[in-house]
């Protein structure tokens, strides 16, 4: 315990995290000690070996008391200091010893080298340079003194010599241990120092390797740019994805400017959005989309990013599918509030038209029983033929109705048949009305061939021609002329049925469609016909209008219906 | 109404409909004359006098207008608008009958200014209760503009 506490005392401070000042520390210790064990050990052999005297105590006892001082110091930090002091001491010791000795000749000389040798570790070059000026200047000192017989003559045994070459060798010996301790922390730390900086370059290597892999796998074009030494944006690096807005050989080469791959797009506006993010501000995104007749062909998002001081990135998202699909469900959506208004317009119609009947037959009925008991019997007769009648039309809607809800649902076959075939059949089902009215008739030979379901495109062209007829009004030479021109849809084909009867007016052209609406109330039927044929045209994918001047100007009802790829059958072609 | 013989404007497109409003009505001792038009279009050349109303005196003012929805040529709506934007015509009560029941039909005639919305109702019973209260309220009990 002792000798622990005691080594515990003797051992030099230790400075955590400075290795350097630790082993100075530790080289100071063991100078100080030795001076303190080496002088009183010299001192006390001097003595008794009869040399020396009350000087010699003196001497060595001052520089023993400076070298505990220097130990305290040392402790408290003050290395250099501790090392600057004993220094001095030392060398005063030695001058006074040498200039006792009798002069530079004796062995005791060499202690000025040790003492530039320690001077030069404790305190860097300037210690080597100033500890060496001193053993010059001071040997010159010395040999000046001689000369001018100053100095005692040259007394020193074989005795006194070992004693102080053992010194000498004592002191090199602890110089040398310590310098190589030193030496030994710095190639250490070199190592390791050299060790952690190619860990670290490994590490640094593994994870760009990683980023770019990642970089060079993800389907989003990016472009790194760098401001080069005049502040202009160039390509550094682009991966494999961001070729594809481009042609093969228009893909900018790394090196290229911002302006000059800008400009090559096309797209030189967005030049200041590079330059104000790189240098600090907001990230910018811009959407843009390419759209061919109504349908988004390509679109890119791109958004402008800062990378780090200096650097910026360019990124391009292909967000085709996307907005494809927001605009087909867009579209689904509109399609669908229509579809919605329409059932909610044909609920409106059919009760309300349902309705209207039911008031007149329930309504009259309450007549008829007043007028039997008032024994009114022409007024009873006159009200039960309203009844009767209100329940004709009843059944006549519900007929109609029926008629309607099927076309949606059952379509027969789409066959290939010759538009002229369809004309020819409708105008046998209304012989009768255009022979009656003296209505001539002109039909185009040679109309395209349609696929469709040929009893329903009948019931098309009768309903058609059968409204021309009964809206003749008052013309003297009735006239009706079917015929067909180019739609541009290439995959369908416009038919028409013209007349010069009574017309409709603009504001009615939507509306002639609508389910039992009818523009005259005297007219007959339940105005189910043009809906109908409304509903057959949609049913064929097509679309159905009317063209009218108005009151008195005739009308030309047009549709579209899809041409058959497919020629008519042979004999069919009127 | 002070002796002054009250006149009714009937716009109605459905001549049964029309034929049982006119013989309720007549019931009443209030209404003295019925004036029936079966169209919007008609309608309006009566209240403006235009077509063959164009002489005064064959389309007096009326003091009520009974109005169906569902006109052919011009809709009932569209003649309650004329009529509400007409600085002459505007302040004639003008009463909605209709068999619709739909809620669009019911507020864009109320943004049009009607002054009474009626559903005719399915029933002898009720069909004559609705034209007792509706005549004895609106040109009986109501004070109605001179």
């Amino acid at each position: 315990m002792a000798i622990k506490r005691l080594i515990a005392l003797l051992a030099p401070p230790v400075f955590p995290g400075e290795e350097e000042r630790t082993n100075k520390a530790a080289f100071l210790n063991a100078i100080l000690y030795s001076v303190i064990l080496l002088g009183g050990a010299g001192a006390a052999a001097i003595l008794l070996a009869g040399g020396g005297g009350i000087d010699t105590i003196l001497f060595t006892g001052t520089t023993i008391l400076v070298a505990f001082f220097c130990l305290w110091l040392m402790r408290r930090g003050s290395i250099r200091t501790a090392s600057l002091i004993i220094l001095i001491v030392l060398w005063g010791l030695f001058t006074v010893i040498v200039a006792l000795a009798g002069g530079v000749q004796i062995a005791t000389f060499g202690c000025f080298g040790v003492l530039s040798l320690i001077g030069g570790f404790l305190l860097g070059y300037r210690g080597i340079i100033a500890s060496v000026a001193a053993a010059v200047l001071t040997g010159l000192g010395l040999y000046l003194a001689e000369m001018a017989g100053l100095l005692p003559p040259l007394q020193i045994d074989s005795l006194t010599a070992w004693i102080v070459y053992s010194v000498i060798f004592i002191f090199q010996g602890l110089l040398l241990y310590y310098g190589l301790r030193a030496l030994d922390i710095i190639i250490n730390r070199w190592r390791n120092e050299l060790w952690e900086r190619r860990r670290m370059e490994d590490a640094l290597r593994i994870s760009e390797d990683r980023f770019r892999r990642v970089i060079e796998a993800l389907p989003i074009g990016i472009y790194l740019f760098d401001l080069n030494e005049d502040n202009r944006l160039v390509l550094r690096m682009s991966n494999p994805a961001s070729t594809q807005g481009f042609q093969k050989d228009q893909h900018p080469f790394m090196g290229t400017s911002v302006e000059e791959i800008l400009a090559g797009l096309g797209e030189s506006e967005m030049l200041e959005h590079f330059y104000s993010v790189v240098h600090g501000g907001e990230p910018f995104t811009k959407e843009r989309s390419l759209v061919e007749s109504g349908k988004v062909t390509l679109a890119v998002e791109e958004r402008l990013f800062s990378a780090g001081p200096r650097s910026m990135a360019a990124a391009f998202v292909d967000i085709t599918r996307f907005k494809q699909s927001e605009q087909e469900r867009e579209s689904l959506i509109r399609e669908l509030e229509a579809k919605n208004a329409e059932l909610e317009r044909f609920t409106y119609t059919v009760s309300h038209d349902l309705k209207s009947p039911l008031i007149t037959i329930r309504g009259f009925l309450g007549f008829i029983a007043r007028d039997a008991q008032s024994g009114n019997i022409e007024r009873l007769n006159a009200d039960l033929n309203r009844v009767s009648e209100a329940t004709t039309k009843m059944q006549q809607l519900l007929d109609d109705l029926l008629e309607l809800s099927r076309i949606g649902r059952i379509i027969n076959t789409p066959q290939t048949v010759s538009f002229n075939t369809i004309v020819r059949d409708a105008l046998e089902l209304v012989a009768g009305q255009i022979a009656a009215r003296g209505v001539q008739v002109t039909v185009q030979p040679d109309m395209p061939a349609i696929s469709g379901d040929r009893a329903r495109l009948v019931e098309v062209m009768q309903n058609l021609l059968d409204n021309a007829v009964k809206f003749m009004g008052s013309q003297l030479r009735p006239h009706i002329e079917v015929g067909s021109r180019l739609c541009d849809q290439p995959e369908m084909c416009l038919f028409y049925v013209k007349d010069n009867g009574q017309g409709i007016e603009p504001r009615f052209h939507e509306t002639v469609f609508g389910l039992f609406n009818k523009l005259d109330a005297r007219s007959e039927g339940t105005g189910v016909g043009l809906a109908l044929v409304h509903r057959i045209i949609n049913v064929h994918n097509g679309k159905i209008w009317v063209e009218s001047e108005g009151e008195g100007m005739g009308s030309t009802f047009c549709f579209t219906l899809p041409v058959s790829s497919k020629a008519a059958p042979p004999g069919e072609v009127k | 109404m002070n002796g002054e013989p009250v006149l009714v404007l009937l716009i109605e497109d459905n001549p049964d409909h029309a034929e049982l409003i006119i013989r309720t009505m007549s019931e009443h001792r209030i209404v003295n004359h019925i004036n029936h038009v079966s169209d919007g279009q008609q309608a309006l050349e009566y209240l403006f006098h235009q077509g063959i109303y164009s002489d005064p005196a064959s389309s007096p003012r009326p003091h009520i207008i009974l109005l169906d929805l569902r006109l052919p040529r011009v809709d009932g709506l569209q003649v309650l608008d004329a009529i509400k934007q007409d600085e002459e015509l505007k302040i004639i009560p003008v009463v909605v009958l209709t068999t619709s029941e739909a809620e669009k039909d019911i507020a864009r005639a109320y943004d049009n200014h009607v002054n009474s919305y009626l559903v005719k109702p399915v029933g002898f019973e009720e069909f004559t209760k609705l034209m007792d209260d509706m005549g004895y309220y609106w040109l009986g009990w109501n004070t109605n503009p001179a």
